[in-house]
């Protein structure tokens, strides 16, 4: 009998632990074709808030630099000094790093989880195999001498 | 109250986001002003107005500095490090087009222009292999 004061503190410490918890979780629709084959468009992600540099092959959700009011969805392809570079796995269709540089550690706001939509395709999104991440330029450092994939003025105004 | 239905509704739009130069550049722009560029040369040869003739040249000229225009755009703005990967000459190949359109800017030598057109054309194979049609064109138009 004594020890049931305990179990109540007990029971209440882990229900506010599990609400803890989920008040780090959030649900978010993916628009925009620059993750395929890995998202679709359309697909809804449960993401966790992040806390400290996420790791490489991680997909993120970071502020993009360029516009406040708009949250990016990408892959971690290096984690350097502080910074990640971001990089879309359908690699030929996306504005990344490669447009925008190199984010600080803190732009990274959540990480993806786990994929709930659609029924179909319901799982733990992975972080990438190291093997195709060896294809990507392991350092932040990536437009050395070559074109910046969008520069032109319309591209910055560009939204959705 | 808390249903399943609201617990699942997702709070917000991310983007896996493509600027613009997904899917609007093609190589077709430069081609029509490159085809327009040869026209006139043509019709330059056969006529002997002289104010036909300069209005020929004044008109062939800003033809071709739109040659120059869409490809610039199509080099810097469409193609990617990836693409670079898979046509090592890419830079090249455009490098020389543009000069080339240049070429036709100053001359009016109907065989640069088709040399140019050529030029363009493999261009434009490079877009379509990186899939710069599908993403681009509109019920398939221009074939």
């Amino acid at each position: 009998m004594t020890t049931r004061p305990f179990t109540w503190l007990g029971m209440i410490v882990a229900v506010g632990w599990v609400i803890a918890q989920l008040r780090r979780l959030d649900a978010v629709e993916v628009r925009g074709a620059s993750m395929a084959p890995t998202l679709q468009p359309g697909d809804r992600l449960i993401v966790r808030r992040a806390s400290g540099a996420p790791n490489v092959g991680e997909v993120v959700v970071a502020g993009d630099p360029r516009d406040r009011r708009r949250e990016l969805v990408k892959r971690v392809a290096a984690v350097r000094d502080a910074h990640v570079t971001l990089r879309g796995d359908n690699a030929s269709a996306s504005t990344d790093s490669r447009a925008f540089g190199v984010l600080p550690v803190a732009g990274v706001r959540w990480r993806a989880v786990a994929r709930y939509w659609p029924p179909a395709r319901i799982g733990l999104i992975p972080p990438a195999p190291m093997e195709s991440l060896a294809a990507l330029p392991a350092s932040p450092q990536i437009d050395e001498g070559g074109e910046p994939a969008c520069t032109f003025p319309e591209a910055i105004v560009a939204g959705e | 109250m808390i249903t399943l239905r609201s617990l699942l509704r997702p709070t917000r739009v991310v983007d896996a986001h493509c600027d613009i130069p997904c899917g609007v550049y093609d190589p077709e722009q430069a081609r029509i002003e490159a085809e327009s560029c040869l026209r006139i040369i043509e019709k330059y040869e056969q006529n002997t107005d002289e104010l036909f003739r300069a209005r020929c040249i004044v008109v062939k000229e800003e033809r071709a500095d739109l040659v120059k225009h869409h490809l610039d755009v199509l080099w810097h703005d469409y193609f990617k490090p990836e693409h670079l990967e898979k046509y090592p000459d890419l830079h090249d190949t455009f490098w020389k087009a543009t000069k080339q359109a240049s070429k036709v800017k100053q001359s009016l030598d109907a065989g640069a222009a088709r040399e140019l057109l050529s030029m363009i054309d493999t261009i434009d194979e490079m877009w379509k292999s990186t899939g710069g049609a599908e993403k681009t064109r509109v019920n398939g138009r221009p074939s």
